[in-house]
């Protein structure tokens, strides 16, 4: 075998205004890097700098990797690599056990790497393999069954991690590509429909009235009356024992249940860093404060702001006019790569697009929402700006798919 | 749709895709907008208040003077020894090197640091008011005691030549009981604030307003740098001028050194007060250095109540000196006119019991029995003349009412009349027994020695009603402008000038005549006219009161002294009140 029969380096198909926007992004994540990681008093501290600029480079590596690589040779070998993935998962959480630390996380010396990252990439791949397979009609509710497998084993494991965040990115990939495989919106509702009975159990008059919309939208959609049954059936169940499930649970679990669902519930904890970033955020008003001149960063009211709280930083620095600027290009990227799908040459390209592009949009929405206050602190970094080598592998990983997609 | 179709994907999902995309930026767009246009200058504000610490500067309270512009309370610099929490707990040897240095223990300035600490960043006061010389010491070698400073703060000094600690009050920290009361005008814990006396009345104007120091800090509060970021100067508190005379306070002062009592001279013109003795009082000084507990336990348990300012606070039986007041009733009402005689036989027989009269005075007229002091005239007095005029004409007087004088808790007095006999001893409960006790000052009949002193105004003035009053005039510190505040004046009802001249003629005796009981007070050349006055009292010796004033008109001064136990009025309290009009007749023809 040959590198040729697993790279093809298609330089000419690239799509170079998007590769210049990422850029563009990444610059201003140097930016805010340098602003987030220089205290007054103390100078710069340039070492994350440096390395932000060596994850870049990594980064750029892993997007040559992800873009050129045969679409062929993925779909062949989906299957090894999804096996793979998942045995990377469970190796931190074998050894979590022995330890009791935290279990997201393989050591290698200096080098860490985070299984839960590249199994973005595997889960792109295996999905996009599995809906552009015809072996089943979208009209068939059974359709879904082995892509929605192929979700719930990896996304099983890293919610009992904890991480709700990778486990909320796992499904939002997979969710768009179901929709955007044609399967009936009927069977999306229905799958959908146990997960909010679960959060309607826990008051009777909405869980009845929930029921009852439940039982009309089966009643007009009475096409497979089986499934319909079973569906409605599986809702009465779902929601029945979720309060003894709820009960059977020891407090302090709830606690922590309650807590990633709303923060402000630990206000010197996950609700402070949100107070902060929104101070940070509004006192930055129309133009900012200028560079180098946020007071809530340089003071390090902000927390984890050269990570996870970077857009704080330069909402308080830029104001709403950069800030303004930043999300359009997002928006403008995000949309140009959903609409590369329609003109995709497959419907695995188009899958691989679709997957990609929804991942980093999940990443984006969670990130800001969080900075704003309007989502929980998951603890998710923000694509291409935010401090983190890891997390530029993954960021540039999936714009390598998706570019790959649209290619050829 | 004119496209090659290559994959499965529909348009119109697509369509949907991309609207919700849309719509998830255009919630993060609106969220950015809400924060950072809307509510702006709300999170500025916070960001601000983050950023920027504040901490107080005090400002020197204002000054007070005497009528002749002697300074009696001002401010002297005073060192004091602060530390910061956080400096000195990595440099512990500093406590050590502080000790040697003044003589304190080690354990004795880390008790003061942590009842004065309020967070790890804010100075912490271990000493007050340390030796210059200390403080040159610290100041020259200052890096050889890291977290450690010295700082200014003016203290307050009271002049040595008075000690009237309950007229003028003193400043101490304020108490943690207090600051619930305080709060709302601005005061916090570790603030200096007037207690007492002219201090407390005052507070208002003497207290300035802080400034404060702004310093950048970082999220734990620690300040980056040493510069101020923002300063607003404080602005010191305005001066007062007293209408009280220095040196005849110190007078007073001396003169009462040996007796419980008080000593008050007022212009009865004005009602501008000259002198004001409560003895004993304290030192105000002792307060401002902070007071240790043996010093306050020797004050506040001492039995002669050095706290207790009696000129306003002390409400004893007149005596004597309540006479006049059954005087004027019974000729304004006709029931007594100047030749109406009775016979003192030294003993009043009503109602089977005995009361009794201090000599036996023989066949009296009104004029002979207010210079004689005799009990028996005026038991037929308030016989013929009945209990409602004689009360009507005691809050004539003003008693029973306080005087307005401008010290806190002045107590009202009681002048008592039918309905107060009716609710204390019940409807037709009492008998006239009571009432020539009354007439006599005794009994029920309460009344502070600054009534009294109001009392002898109106006397000397035939009837007009000053407001005692201690301030003259403010010196406003921000526009330099003087106000002279103005006192009430009123009238009391018509007085007949028969009726003045027979009481005058009455006191002049009292006086100026060989038999007159007050001629101890006597000062020749000075016009003066009197009354002296001797309460009986369960708890010892009787109470001495002199009232008196003189008539000149360029001297218009009224003058009460009272002694507690001081025997008769006449033998404490008369030459005291004649020595204070004297010593100020002197004082003012220098």
């Amino acid at each position: 075998m040959k590198f040729k029969d697993f790279f093809n380096l298609k330089f000419s198909e690239l799509d170079i205004p998007s590769l210049i926007l990422v850029f563009i992004l990444t610059g201003c994540g140097l930016v805010a890097i340098y602003s987030a990681t220089s205290f007054v008093g103390t100078t710069s501290n340039m070492q994350y700098f440096w390395k932000q600029i060596l994850g870049i480079v990594g980064g750029l590596a892993m997007f040559i990797m992800l873009y050129s690589v045969r679409k062929s040779f993925i779909l062949s070998y989906a299957e090894v690599l999804y096996i793979i993935g998942l045995i990377l998962i469970i190796i931190p959480f074998i050894l979590s056990m022995a330890t009791s630390g935290t279990n997201r996380w393989i050591n290698l010396g200096d080098f860490q790497i985070q299984p839960s990252e590249y199994m973005k990439f595997i889960l792109i791949i295996m999905l996009a393999k599995c809906f552009s397979e015809t072996r089943r009609s979208p009209q068939n509710p059974g359709y879904v069954l082995y892509p929605l497998t192929v979700l719930l084993i990896p996304a099983g494991m890293v919610f009992i991690q904890p991480d709700l965040g990778t486990t909320f990115i796992y499904v939002v990939i997979f969710a768009s590509m179901l929709f955007m495989s044609g399967y009936k919106i009927y069977y999306i509702f229905m799958i959908i429909a146990p997960f909010i009975t679960m959060i309607a159990a826990f008051n009777s008059w909405v869980f009845l009235i929930w029921g009852l919309i439940i039982a009309v939208i089966i009643f007009l959609n009475n096409k497979n009356i089986l499934f319909s049954v079973l569906m409605f059936l599986l809702n009465i169940l779902v929601g029945v024992m979720t309060p003894f499930f709820w009960n059977a649970i020891k407090p302090y679990q709830q606690q922590r249940i309650l807590t990633m669902l709303n923060p402000r519930l630990d206000p010197m904890g996950a609700g402070y860093q949100v107070i902060q970033s929104q101070i940070a955020i509004g006192s930055g008003g129309l133009h900012g404060k200028g560079f180098l001149q946020g007071t809530q960063s340089h003071l390090n009211f902000l927390p984890e702001q050269h990570t996870d709280f970077i857009f704080s930083v330069i909402s308080e620095e830029f104001g709403f006019i950069g800030i303004s600027i930043i999300l359009f290009i997002y928006c403008f990227l995000i949309l140009r790569w959903f609409k590369m799908a329609v003109t995709a040459k497959s419907t695995f390209s188009a899958m691989l697009i679709i997957g990609g592009t929804a991942a980093l949009l999940a990443h984006i929405f969670i990130n800001v929402g969080m900075t704003v206050g309007l989502l929980p602190v998951t603890g998710k970094p923000l694509p291409f700006i935010s401090y983190g080598g890891s997390f530029l592998m993954t960021s540039f990983g999936l714009v390598g798919l998706v570019l790959n997609g649209n290619a050829e | 749709m004119s496209r090659e179709v290559k994959n499965s994907i529909s348009n119109y999902r697509m369509i949907t895709v991309i609207a919700v995309s849309l719509v998830l930026f255009l919630i993060l767009i609106f969220r950015f907008y809400s924060l950072q246009v809307i509510n702006y200058s709300t999170y500025r504000n916070e960001a601000m208040g983050n950023m920027l610490n504040r901490t107080d500067i005090s400002a020197p309270r204002g000054i007070v003077f005497d009528r002749n512009g002697n300074k009696i309370i001002y401010n002297v610099p005073c060192y004091n020894i602060v530390v910061y929490p956080d400096v000195i707990k990595k440099h512990p040897e500093t406590w050590q090197k502080l000790s040697n240095l003044t003589g304190v223990s080690v354990e004795k300035l880390q008790k003061n640091m942590k009842r004065n600490q309020y967070g790890a960043y804010r100075p912490a006061t271990v000493l007050r008011n340390i030796d210059f010389k200390i403080n040159t010491i610290i100041n020259e070698d200052i890096q050889n005691y890291p977290g450690a400073e010295v700082i200014f703060d003016p203290i307050r000094e009271y002049s040595d030549n008075i000690t009237s600690g309950n007229l003028l009050g003193y400043t101490a920290e304020i108490r943690r009981s207090d600051i619930y009361k305080y709060r709302d005008r601005g005061y916090k814990l570790g603030d200096v604030i007037g207690y007492d006396g002219i201090e407390k009345q005052y507070e208002h104007l003497l207290r300035g307003e802080r400034g404060y120091r702004y310093k950048q800090v970082n999220a734990v509060g620690k300040p980056l740098n040493d510069q101020a970021y923002e300063q607003t100067n404080p602005a010191p508190g305005n001066a007062l001028y007293l209408t009280l005379d220095q040196q005849l306070q110190a007078k007073a002062e001396s003169l009462l050194v040996n007796y419980n009592g008080a000593a008050i001279m007022m212009n009865y013109q004005n009602g501008e007060i000259i002198a004001c003795v409560s003895s004993p009082s304290y030192d105000p000084d002792i307060f401002t250095e902070g007071i240790t507990q043996a010093e306050w336990d020797s004050i506040a348990q001492d039995k002669r109540i050095p706290l207790f300012n009696r000129v306003i606070r002390g409400q004893y039986p007149p005596g004597s000196v309540y006479k006049m007041v059954a005087a004027i009733a019974a000729l304004e009402k006709g029931t007594v006119s100047p030749s109406t005689e009775y016979e003192c036989t030294g003993v009043f027989e009503l109602g089977g019991r005995s009361y009794k009269c201090s000599h036996v005075h023989g066949i009296e007229d009104l004029n002979e029995a207010i210079a004689h002091s005799c009990n028996v005239y005026f038991y037929n007095v308030i016989l013929n003349l009945g209990v409602d005029d004689w009360a009507y004409y005691a809050k004539q007087m003003r008693f029973g009412i306080p005087t307005g004088i401008d010290l806190p808790g002045e107590l009202p007095g009681l002048a008592p009349d039918r309905e107060f006999l009716d609710r204390q001893y019940g409807r037709r409960k009492w008998w006239k027994g009571m009432w020539l006790n009354m007439v006599i000052g005794q009994g029920d009949v309460l009344v502070t020695p600054m009534q009294v002193l109001r009392y002898t105004g109106i006397l000397a003035t035939r009837g007009k009603v000053v407001t005692p009053h201690l301030l003259r005039s403010v010196h406003y510190t921000k526009d330099n402008s003087i106000e002279y505040p103005e006192y009430p004046v009123k009238h009391v009802a018509d007085i007949s000038a028969h009726t003045w001249k027979e009481i005058e003629s009455g006191m002049l005796n009292a006086v100026q005549s060989s038999w007159g009981t007050g001629r101890t007070a006597n000062v020749p050349g000075l016009n003066m006219y009197g009354k002296t006055g001797t309460a009986q009292n369960p708890h010892g010796e009787a109470h001495g009161w002199f009232l008196g004033y003189s008539k000149r008109t360029d001297f218009p001064y009224a003058v009460v002294v009272f002694v507690e136990h001081g025997i008769a009025g006449s033998d404490i309290a008369a030459p005291v009140a004649g020595q204070l009009l004297k010593a100020y007749y002197y004082m003012r023809k220098r």
